[in-house]
């Protein structure tokens, strides 16, 4: 069985070459440029239905921190009621990522993928034209960026909040600021404060007999739950097929594919974080599974057949007090101090 | 215009206009007739001494007059009607005038002659509901109490200003692209909520006019508090199939039979009362085995469908009688009685009663089915489920089942994985992955340490065989006081839509101070199942559409049967 001790080493040999050069990813977050009126003006943005065409979806509708950032649709709707493609992943910690989103590799850095939101029109999900689309189409019913801006120049608390972010660009709001501005609130969502953290601090007593046990477990070779899912990220930020759709549903789950037509890349999905795991139900990049429990019988069975599923999903047998035991640790990566934190909440 | 509107009040304030600006004053942003004459009517009524505005007398029956009548008269009205200071008044309004029914008689004894009105008033400012019984023999009120965050069903007039508020916003028309018809907007009466609005945030009075076009629905959240638009939502309804609708005739004997008339079963081992309320669906009550009273009353209080986490809309349903109510959702058809069988043999019998929109299997029609099921080995069974379709294939229910047990001594406890941990205050709690099970699936038992007697209470994870997947149920345990208006009568709606949390209605009767349940006293066991629905090829669940069967299209139903299952301790 391979110790903690390895994982951790594996997790931070990992942050080394992505070029972090702090293993404690709190202290790493805290060294952030210290820019706090414009990550204040990006919350607010974060918050703010005025920025979607009908004035009704604001990030925070797919990425509410009372779920962990996430939105309990299995998958999260647009803003006239149109499925997305995918699961709303949770925000957290995703600037430690190397990439972003469920299934573009290419997409690192949050300015592009902000962009996916705001313009994408299959399905809308913002409802907003770009720039340059709108200005070909004069009388689309799409708005575009400008009109949330003069939306928000309307009103004094944006008129203050932007000359705090940007004192040198006077009264004008551009909408390169209003991205850069969600991006550095983004940049700012981190949880690593949960019973497990304390734990690896030195509190013994933050984790149960049971979750240790269930630790154990994770990090063993026979389940070797950590090797996807390796601390302090619970996740690897790689891609894999964990066999939950067989061939036969691909085209519904491209996965990676949609981005390099590789067809070794069919059905492959970024491994998500664990942290705050029994906040962000439903499961998976399609919100499939409703349940932890069922999430890990996806695991426990092995998977569905397919060809690039991952050699490291395979079934293993697991009682039932080993299942508690897992439940009960990953119910420790649960970090409470989100609901408490004020800047992760609602201005409005 | 938003912005200079305070500065503009400033400025007329020294040529006589009053000194304090009230900026969220009622000013309905739609200017019709028929709103201007609504907010003509609050302000008259403000102006009275009374401040309450009746029900139209065209609207109601002699009786019904008379009952009303008594309630606005009594000197102890007036002091309800304004602030602490005694100068401002509350803005209240009567929703209902309805006969007594026999599950009101727990908290009314004396209306058993039939005698009795039950009076019921909403307060917008403090958004709770003022309830008064009134004996029309004697001519006076013989009750009267106030149930703070409840809203009692509306009128139809309230509902008819909601359809308007709907049709003639511009927004609705801008969003569908056309004017809508009211005759083709749904739920217009059934009461919802919307994050980040006055529906939510001040609890104002807010109810969904939800208009289906192609595979969406469009959600007109009318706030008749304020008589605007507070926002507009969009759903999924999931694939359009031209599905048949199953209408059926409202049948005659309903009312008569099962509202107005408690009725009695003996069979199996058991004798138990039932009937259906107004709103709290089928109740049974004076539950006996084998010559022993187990129940007091057990009954399915409201229906929680939410459509979003995040926004936070959806419709807190009513179910209950057609006679006297506004709930969308009534019983259309008698509750049957049938055997049940287990394991291919006859093992006890099912009291089910069916509630139904009409417009069901359609999008936005619902059918939801209460099952007890009572087995001649004395365990029992308080089931709900959803057989679609609704208003969205993403959502979440949560029917409230309340169940009074009988004794005064009964303890709760719950099984911690290592043995039975008593409960010593009232409280709520949730299953999930964590959650344990006795080796015989038990989580909890109700039990009369003296006597040993009482129940095991088996959590539905999936295992009854009746196509339920599992509850992720909400458990509180309350002190009974029969005394108090905590549900022993008809309740009106007590929680709303679509919070996501334990806050489902049941939690006011526990918050801020638990009373001790430790030393064993009089019992409430609520029940609180989350059951999200699903409309995937595969995995459908409370749900109903139609596929060609024979070369026509037949409804298929998907139901979501839910409830834990009582196993007899001794």
């Amino acid at each position: 069985m391979l110790s903690l001790g390895y994982w951790y080493r594996i997790g931070l040999i990992m942050f080394l070459l992505g070029g972090c050069n702090r293993l404690n990813l709190r202290d790493h977050a805290e060294e952030l440029p210290l820019e706090p009126y414009l990550a204040e003006l990006g919350r607010h943005l974060f918050f703010e239905t005025r920025i979607s065409a009908n004035q009704t979806k604001s990030c925070s509708s797919c990425h509410d921190p009372r779920f962990a950032f996430t939105d309990t649709y299995r998958r999260s709707s647009g803003l006239y009621g149109d499925m997305v493609m995918h699961n709303a992943p949770s925000l957290l910690n995703t600037r430690f990522f190397p990439s972003l989103g469920w299934a573009n590799p290419t997409q690192h850095r949050y300015e592009e993928q902000i962009l996916v939101p705001l313009y994408r029109d299959n399905p809308p999900e913002m409802g907003l034209r770009s720039h340059t689309e709108a200005t070909a189409l004069e009388n689309s019913k799409f708005p575009s960026f400008d009109t949330v801006l003069r939306r928000l120049k309307s009103d004094s608390l944006y008129i203050r909040l932007f000359k705090s972010a940007f004192p040198s660009s006077g009264d004008h709001f551009l909408s390169q600021q209003a991205i850069a501005a969600i991006v550095a609130y983004e940049q700012r969502l981190v949880s690593f404060q949960s019973p497990y953290d304390r734990f690896q601090e030195g509190d013994t007593t933050a984790l149960s007999d049971e979750a240790k046990r269930g630790m154990s477990l994770f990090f063993s070779e026979l389940f070797a739950c950590g090797q996807c899912h390796p601390p302090p990220l619970f996740s690897d930020g790689k891609y894999y097929n964990i066999g939950l759709c067989d061939a036969a549903q691909d085209t519904q789950h491209l996965g990676m594919y949609q981005y390099t037509l590789n067809a070794s890349d069919l059905g492959r999905y970024r491994s998500p974080s664990l942290r705050n795991v029994a906040l962000t139900a439903p499961y998976f990049h399609d919100g499939s599974i409703a349940t932890l429990s069922e999430a890990l019988a996806v695991f426990e069975s092995g998977g569905k057949p397919h060809p690039n599923k991952s050699s490291l999903v395979r079934p293993f047998p697991i009682s039932a007090a080993q299942r508690y035991e897992l439940l009960a640790f990953l119910n420790t990566l649960t970090d409470s101090t989100i609901f408490a934190n004020p800047w992760y909440q609602d201005p409005f | 215009m938003r912005n200079l509107l305070p500065a503009l009040l400033l400025f007329l304030a020294p040529f006589g206009a009053a000194a304090t600006i009230h900026l969220d004053s009622l000013s309905p942003t739609l200017q019709t007739p028929l709103v201007r004459n609504a907010v003509s009517k609050i302000r008259e009524t403000l102006a009275m001494p009374l401040p309450i505005r009746p029900l139209e007398a065209v609207t109601l029956g002699d009786n019904q007059i008379a009952a009303q009548d008594i309630v606005l008269r009594n000197p102890d009205m007036r002091s309800l009607c304004f602030d602490s200071t005694g100068k401002n008044p509350f803005r209240m309004e009567v929703f209902g005038v309805m006969p007594v029914r026999p599950s009101d008689y727990s908290i009314a004894p004396e209306c058993a002659d039939g005698s009795c009105y039950r009076v019921e008033i909403y307060n917008y400012a403090t958004n709770s509901t003022l309830l008064a019984i009134v004996q029309l023999s004697q001519r006076k009120m013989l009750r009267m109490g106030q149930i703070g965050q409840t809203q009692p069903d509306i009128p139809a007039h309230l509902k008819d200003l909601a359809l308007h508020i709907a049709t003639e916003s511009p927004e609705v028309a801008e969003a569908l692209g056309f004017k809508p018809e009211k005759d083709k907007m749904l739920m217009a009466d059934t009461k919802t909520a919307l994050n980040r609005t006055r529906c939510e945030r001040s609890r104002h009075l807010c109810v969904a006019p939800t208009f289906v076009k192609g595979n969406k629905a469009l959600w007109v959240i009318v706030d008749l508090t304020d008589l605007k638009v507070a926002g507009l939502r969009w759903t999924m309804v999931g694939e359009n199939v031209p599905t048949p609708t199953e209408r059926r005739a409202q049948n005659a004997n309903i009312t008569d039979c099962y509202c107005k008339k408690t009725n009695i079963i003996e069979r199996d081992g058991w004798k138990l009362n039932y009937l259906l309320t107004s709103s709290d669906g089928m109740r049974v009550s004076e539950v006996d085995y084998q010559g022993k009273r187990v129940i007091k009353s057990a009954k399915l209080v409201d229906w929680h469908v939410s459509y979003s986490g995040t926004d936070g809309f959806g419709y807190s349903d009513a179910v209950g009688c057609p006679f006297f109510s506004a709930a969308a959702v009534l019983a259309i058809e008698p509750p049957k009685i049938y055997d049940l069988i287990e394991n291919g043999q006859k093992a006890g019998f099912v009291l089910s009663q069916n509630f139904f929109s009409e417009g069901w299997p359609t999008p936005c029609n619902y059918n939801y089915e209460q099952r007890f099921e009572f087995y001649t080995d004395g365990r029992f069974r308080v089931s709900a489920a959803s057989l679609g379709r609704g208003c969205g294939n993403d959502g979440t229910y949560r029917p409230v089942t309340r169940i009074a047990f009988e004794g005064t001594q009964n303890q709760f406890s719950e099984w911690t994985g290592d043995g039975w941990q008593p409960w010593q205050k009232e409280r709520w709690q949730i299953q999930n992955a964590s959650t344990k099970y006795s080796t015989k699936g038990e989580q909890y038992k109700i039990l009369d340490p003296q006597s040993g007697a009482g129940f095991a209470i088996e959590a539905n994870t999936g295992q009854m065989n009746d196509g339920g997947r599992g509850d992720q149920a909400y458990v509180y345990v309350t002190r009974n006081h029969p005394e108090l208006d905590e549900g022993e009568a008809d309740m009106i709606t007590i929680g709303p839509c679509c919070n996501t949390d334990y806050r489902q209605g049941p939690e006011k009767f526990i918050e801020p101070q638990p009373e001790n349940i430790g030393n064993g006293t009089e019992l409430v066991f609520w029940y609180v199942p989350q059951l999200k629905n699903d409309s995937r090829d595969g995995q459908k669940y409370c749900w109903a559409d139609a596929k060609i069967v024979d070369g026509v299209y037949r409804t298929t139903v998907y139901p979501c049967f839910s409830g834990a299952m009582f196993v007899p301790v001794k």
